[in-house]
């Protein structure tokens, strides 16, 4: 087992991370000639208020990808967890630290559910988590009517716009959450487990070992990252709106593929993390060379694809070339 | 190898009786829910009522249809709603801003359905992507091409001819009616009369023994998944014929009652099992269940919640009883 997954995140190097960070360097010298603005420190800062909450859903779902399931939920349960906050502290007059428990506790739960579909109920997981999502959309919708809840506590804008140390809150929370899911993934039981339930689900099952738990805590995570998502969400906006994460789970799948993660058993911590970075540089370097808002979900789903054929490629021929 | 096959020839003709009673009950949920709400509402039952209930339910049933396919060979698709509002969008676009005869809408809305399948295709049955991640990947590229083409402005107000596919009537039933009959029909025949239709059930029932035998799997599976983006523009074309509008929210609603149909209706997630006349029963079902919402007066955003719980606990369901059995 210790030589087979050190094997394995060998191969997964060579062929799932270089690619991307090739992409990367690409995209960050095409950008910085296209636009003046885009290597300033000042658009650094911004991008990583932005791009916290990507890159935070990217932890989680990585997590879900490595023992080859998807999580198609947590950007509407990002969104109600917000809506709950809210909800919770302009109804109930509940205080912020205890309105912000409320949000990680009801995503967490949303994520125990999904594990509880996968695991228990053998429910493939695109179908648990789109079944979720819908539950979790109709939630935020109907508990408010479809309507923003605004008129928040002032000290709920905290989180998502203040500095500590001159950098931005989000971006510490960031780097926390990474570091929390770089230690699972590598350093605990947890993680081997993780990598075990992708490499060999039977196998693993057939060594009597519990498989069931590990996978639900594994979509738990996903939720709880969700849930720190929607504190930063909602403290940026200083509302909570009932669709305002809604596809965002496309963008953390498409961050979480594109840092190598293309099946079961694949993908770490920093690839998750370069494939969230890669697609906020994308998705900033659009809007700053001035491509329409219309034409940016095409180029960017296109850009994907062509991304997950290319490394699925390169995967089946490095495996050629191992054999060989 | 040869007993796991000599197994699932085994299974599947123990299945047949247990089949049969599935098949019967789920008619019979659905006469129950139908006399539930025709409690709620007398006026349910009266055949003006029924025939408008179907006229607005005929692109459901057909985007299931589509779905119905790629199960059978054990896929999914879950880029259907985005192809209902890619394929809506592109005849909309012919519509209303080419100056070419109406007909060629369709041809084009078919077209293009056909290749978002294709795409799907290539990339389950030569890249060897896992058919979710394949069609979710498909999801948002068809999304982002009916927004690229839209750009900011929707299109409305089609020809008149168009628009019969969707408001008009014929020897006093509704259109839409007369499609989604012909297409049940035929594609009941080539299910079951014909070898493409055949090669489905083979693929998905045993994708070992069909690929051993000589079956051309890409070949199936190109099938299936151009059948599904084809039936998915017939619906958004019928769509767009009745709404007289099409914007890029347009098939988004579509995705989640296109997999509980063909489930409810029978149709096994995992292949080889189910067929179209299911589907048309699971698909009323969903929909006498959100007609059933509206008279009960539970607002339409709780909806997507309810169509959640439904599809999870179909599929649960599905699960449960062929392990049983």
């Amino acid at each position: 087992m210790q030589n087979r997954s050190k094997k394995f995140s060998l191969k997964a190097f060579l062929v799932g991370i270089q690619p991307v960070n090739w992409v990367l360097i690409v995209l960050i010298i095409f950008f910085s000639l296209a636009s003046p603005t885009f290597l300033s420190i000042e658009n650094a800062l911004s991008l990583s208020r932005q791009g916290a909450l990507l890159m935070i859903l990217c932890m989680g779902v990585i997590v879900i990808k490595i023992t080859g399931g998807m999580d198609l939920s947590n950007g509407a349960t990002m969104t109600l967890g917000g809506m709950v906050m809210a909800w919770a502290m302009v109804n109930l007059n509940i205080p912020l630290p205890i309105a912000s428990l409320l949000a990680i506790l009801t995503t967490i739960f949303f994520g125990f559910l999904n594990g509880f579909f996968v695991s228990v109920l053998k429910i493939p997981s695109f179908i648990s988590t789109l079944g979720t999502q819908g539950i979790a959309v109709g939630l935020a919708l109907g508990m408010n009517n479809g309507n923003v809840i605004g008129n928040l506590p002032k000290e709920i804008g905290v989180i998502g716009n203040n500095d500590i140390l001159g950098l931005p809150i989000p971006l510490w929370i960031t780097i926390l959450a990474f570091i929390l899911t770089f230690i699972l993934l590598n350093h605990t039981k947890f993680g081997v487990y993780i990598y075990a339930i992708g490499g060999n689900e039977e196998a693993l099952k057939l060594s009597g070992k519990s498989v069931l738990m590990y996978k639900i805590l594994a979509y738990a995570y996903s939720g709880f990252m969700a849930g720190i998502a929607a504190l930063i969400l909602t403290s940026r906006n200083m509302a909570a709106q009932p669709t305002v994460g809604l596809g965002m789970e496309f963008q953390a799948f498409a961050g979480v593929v594109l840092g190598g993660s293309f099946m079961a058993g694949r993908g770490t911590a920093i690839g998750a993390a370069i494939g969230a970075i890669v697609i906020i540089v994308l998705r900033n370097g659009l809007n700053l060379i001035g491509i329409p808002t219309y034409l940016q979900l095409a180029i960017f789903g296109s850009i994907l694809i062509t991304a997950i054929v290319l490394s699925t490629l390169m995967e089946q021929n490095a495996q050629k070339w191992l054999e060989e | 190898m040869k007993t796991a096959v000599i197994e699932k020839t085994n299974r599947t003709e123990k299945q047949t009786l247990a089949d049969f009673l599935v098949k019967f009950s789920r008619v019979g949920i659905l006469l129950l829910l139908s006399l539930g709400i025709t409690l709620l509402n007398p006026d349910f039952l009266k055949i003006s009522n029924i025939s408008n209930v179907i006229r607005t339910a005929s692109p459901q049933i057909i985007i299931a249809f589509g779905m119905t396919f790629v199960m059978l060979t054990g896929g999914i698709d879950l880029s259907l709603g985005s192809a209902v509002t890619l394929t809506s969008v592109v005849a909309g676009y012919v519509l209303t801003q080419m100056d070419v005869p109406w007909i060629l809408a369709i041809f084009a809305s078919l077209l293009v359905g056909a290749l978002s399948g294709l795409i799907i295709g290539l990339l389950i049955s030569v890249v060897k992507l896992p058919p979710a991640v394949a069609s979710y990947g498909m999801l948002w590229v068809d999304r982002g091409l009916a927004f690229a083409i839209m750009g900011a402005k929707p299109f409305f107000d089609f020809h008149e001819d168009f628009r019969y596919f969707g408001r008009g009537s014929f020897l006093g039933v509704p259109v839409p009616i007369w499609i989604v009959a012909l297409i049940t029909i035929a594609l009941m025949l080539l299910l079951k009369f014909t070898t493409v239709g055949r090669r489905f059930y083979a693929l998905g029932a045993n994708s070992y023994a069909a690929k051993a035998s000589g079956l051309e799997v890409k070949k199936i599976i190109l099938q299936a998944y151009i059948f599904s983006g084809v039936l998915a523009a017939i619906g958004g074309l019928i769509l767009a014929a009745r709404l007289n509008a099409v914007d890029q929210d347009l098939g988004a609603p579509f995705l989640m009652p296109a997999i509980a149909s063909p489930v409810m209706g029978g149709t096994s997630m995992t292949g080889g099992q189910g067929g179209v006349g299911g589907t048309v029963v699971g698909a009323l079902i969903m929909i006498v269940v959100t007609n059933g919402m509206n008279l009960l007066g539970i607002s339409s955003l709780w909806q997507q919640f309810v169509t959640g719980v439904v599809v999870i606990l179909a599929v649960w369901f599905d699960i449960l009883m062929r392990k049983r059995s």
